[in-house]
């Protein structure tokens, strides 16, 4: 801990130098006894200066949160000797802001006692966030005379992106083996009906097509389509980003992944994620709820790293990326080396989507308003519109998505164009 | 409340010279100073305020000088607990600004603030009874030696408290240190 003078201690100095110069100079003892109670307080302020000890324990009511999700920070004070004013700050990361009460406070402690200080903050942005360094000032009670210390018990905090539940996704073109919620073509167990034929043996008098069978005079049968899940490669562009701290087109785009995966493994199907960046990085397909959190990590972990390298999505292996999967590619496609990808991708028979996150009012948060920049946006818009228009042209499904709008609003544009029944996998 | 109290003492502060001396020279120091002491106050800044409570104090002492009228020790007493709880007061609350106070620590705070302008008023009542006692009981012929003492005992005390204000804080700090090390241990 370290002691040091405070500039109130320098004014009453000068003051009481000023009054004794002033009052030798004009020979008056008003000027001598004006200093008194300055001189009282530097005194008493060297005199009942102790240092005060005390322990503090921090905590955190959790390690895992999604954006703006309150998490509670409590310390625990214990004063061993008195101490007339102790000043707690934690410094909090500019994508995080407190909630309730504050993350400074100010308390006099008796010798022995215990306070609990709580704040509750919250996490604007996907980070981890760091917690746990607290910055200690103990103050004589005259304020002239300061201890400071920092105390480190680091905590990290998991702020995982925010999700928003989706009623509709992307159906699957193609459907995999495993049961799930997709009506597949394939005829066997299920609840959807299928086609009716004659009854042959092993088959199960429950399915009797009663109706059918007296219309014939001879027994025929109802089969039915099977339920399955399918594979799902959420695709994230990290090649390039625009937009204020905490609301990039890839913090959106994160978002968006989070919230596709949820729904996705709430369906009972495998998802997967390739990080297409400077980095290629991927997550194999999966489910469950560990796969879940470890899907949360990597999105946690997205970031752009410039590289003039275009990766080649051949080095993904195929148990990453199945051939019978969905790809749906997120991404504000400013990087023309991922468009490529994503083409290369659809040539070699994948079912992909793209959302095209429009970086527009991304774009123009990150720049001061004016009509220069109105007219700008509203060229690029233009020029985007036509753009993708002839990427659809050229078979690709693409829907642009305002992060402003809902995000299932841009998914429903999937669900009208693609077939009811998957093709079997 | 706390805004108001700040006002008044330096009402108090920049308007005692006046009533020492009420003269338009004075006046304008006094302007001068209550303009530099309310911008301290506004932006809770203690070296503007410093700057306000030194021309106060040049004020002061232009008043009293000027007007040579015999020493009046309650307006000394007055003039400078009010300019101690005036810097205590601004400093308090530039190191709180935007934080909520507890009831404990305001208390706290005022009782210091009060014990302290106490032992300063008496210091002061103590020095003037004190001169006055030496002035009636001493004979003329000894004021040289009393005066030699008095400066001598100023020397002591001035050594003293530079000897205080500049002993290195390294001593206490080790021993916080080891506090530290203690809390370590209770984790």
């Amino acid at each position: 801990m370290r002691t040091r003078l405070t500039r109130l201690n320098a004014s009453f100095v000068t003051l009481v130098g000023w009054m004794l110069f002033l009052g030798v100079l004009t020979g008056r003892p008003e000027l001598f006894l004006v200093a008194a109670p300055l001189v009282v307080a530097l005194v008493a302020a060297r005199i009942t200066a102790t240092g005060g000890g005390y322990a503090i324990v921090h905590t955190v009511s959790t390690e895992r949160v999604f954006e703006d999700d309150p998490i509670t920070v409590m310390i625990t004070i214990r004063a061993g000797n008195a101490i007339p004013l102790l000043e707690m700050f934690e410094p909090l990361s500019s994508l995080a802001h407190v909630a309730d009460r504050g993350n400074r406070s100010f308390f006099a402690l008796g010798a022995g006692e215990e306070i609990r200080w709580t704040y509750e903050i919250r996490a604007t942005s996907r980070q981890r966030l760091r917690l746990g360094t607290v910055h200690a000032r103990m103050w004589d009670r005259s304020g002239l005379l300061v201890a400071e210390t920092e105390h480190r018990d680091p905590k990290i905090v998991a702020v995982y992106p925010r999700t928003v539940a989706l009623r509709r996704v992307p159906r699957p073109l193609r459907t995999q083996p495993y049961v799930g919620n997709y009506v597949s073509p394939a005829l066997g167990e299920g609840i959807e009906p299928g086609d009716v034929r004659p009854f042959a043996p092993g088959d199960r008098v429950r399915q009797v097509n009663w109706r059918a069978t007296l219309r014939r005079g001879e027994l025929y049968v109802t089969e039915r389509h099977r339920e399955r899940n399918a594979d799902v490669v959420l695709m994230l562009d990290t090649l390039a980003a625009v937009g204020p701290p905490g609301e990039t087109t890839l913090d959106i785009a994160t978002r968006a992944a989070a919230s596709l995966a949820s729904a996705y493994l709430a369906r009972k199907n495998r998802v997967g994620l390739v990080e297409y960046g400077g980095l290629l990085r991927w997550v194999k397909p999966g489910s469950g709820r560990a796969h879940t959190v470890q899907l949360l990590d990597a999105l946690l972990e997205a970031s752009v790293l410039f590289t003039y390298v275009a990766k080649d999505l051949n080095l993904v292996p195929p148990r990453v990326l199945p051939p019978q999967a969905l790809v749906i590619a997120l991404s504000p496609l400013l990087d023309q080396r991922f468009l490529e990808a994503a083409t290369n991708l659809a040539a070699r028979g994948f079912d992909l989507v793209v959302l095209a996150i429009s970086p527009l009012s991304a774009a123009r948060a990150a720049m001061p308003a004016s009509s220069a920049v109105d007219v700008v946006a509203r060229i690029w818009a233009l020029e985007r519109g036509a753009w993708l228009d002839t990427l659809r042209g050229q078979g690709l499904m693409v829907v642009e998505w305002d992060p402003a709008e809902p995000l299932e609003a841009a998914l429903a544009a999937f669900g009208r164009r693609r077939p009811r029944l998957a093709i079997a996998g | 409340m706390i805004w108001h109290v700040a006002a008044v003492l330096v009402l108090v502060l920049v308007g005692l010279p006046l009533i020492v001396l009420p003269s338009w020279p004075i006046g304008v120091l006094a302007v001068i100073s209550g303009a530099l002491c309310a911008g301290g106050i506004a932006a809770l800044s203690v070296p503007v305020l410093t700057a306000g409570a030194t021309l106060a104090v040049i004020e002061y002492a232009f008043a009293v000088s000027i007007a040579d009228a015999p020493p009046h020790f309650l307006m000394a007493m007055g003039f400078g607990v009010a300019l101690f709880l005036l810097l205590e007061l601004v400093d308090f609350m530039g190191r709180v600004r935007g934080v909520a106070i507890g009831v404990p620590v305001m208390t706290s705070m005022v009782r210091y603030w009060l014990a302290v302008a106490g032992v300063g008023a008496g210091l002061i009542v103590g020095l003037a009874a004190g001169a006055a006692a030496v002035r009636l009981a001493a004979p003329i012929p000894s004021y040289p030696a009393a005066a030699a003492v008095g400066a001598f005992g100023a020397f002591v005390a001035a050594v003293g408290v530079v000897r205080l204000i500049m002993k290195s804080p390294s001593r206490r700090g080790r021993g916080s240190d080891d506090q530290d090390a203690v809390r370590g241990g209770e984790r």
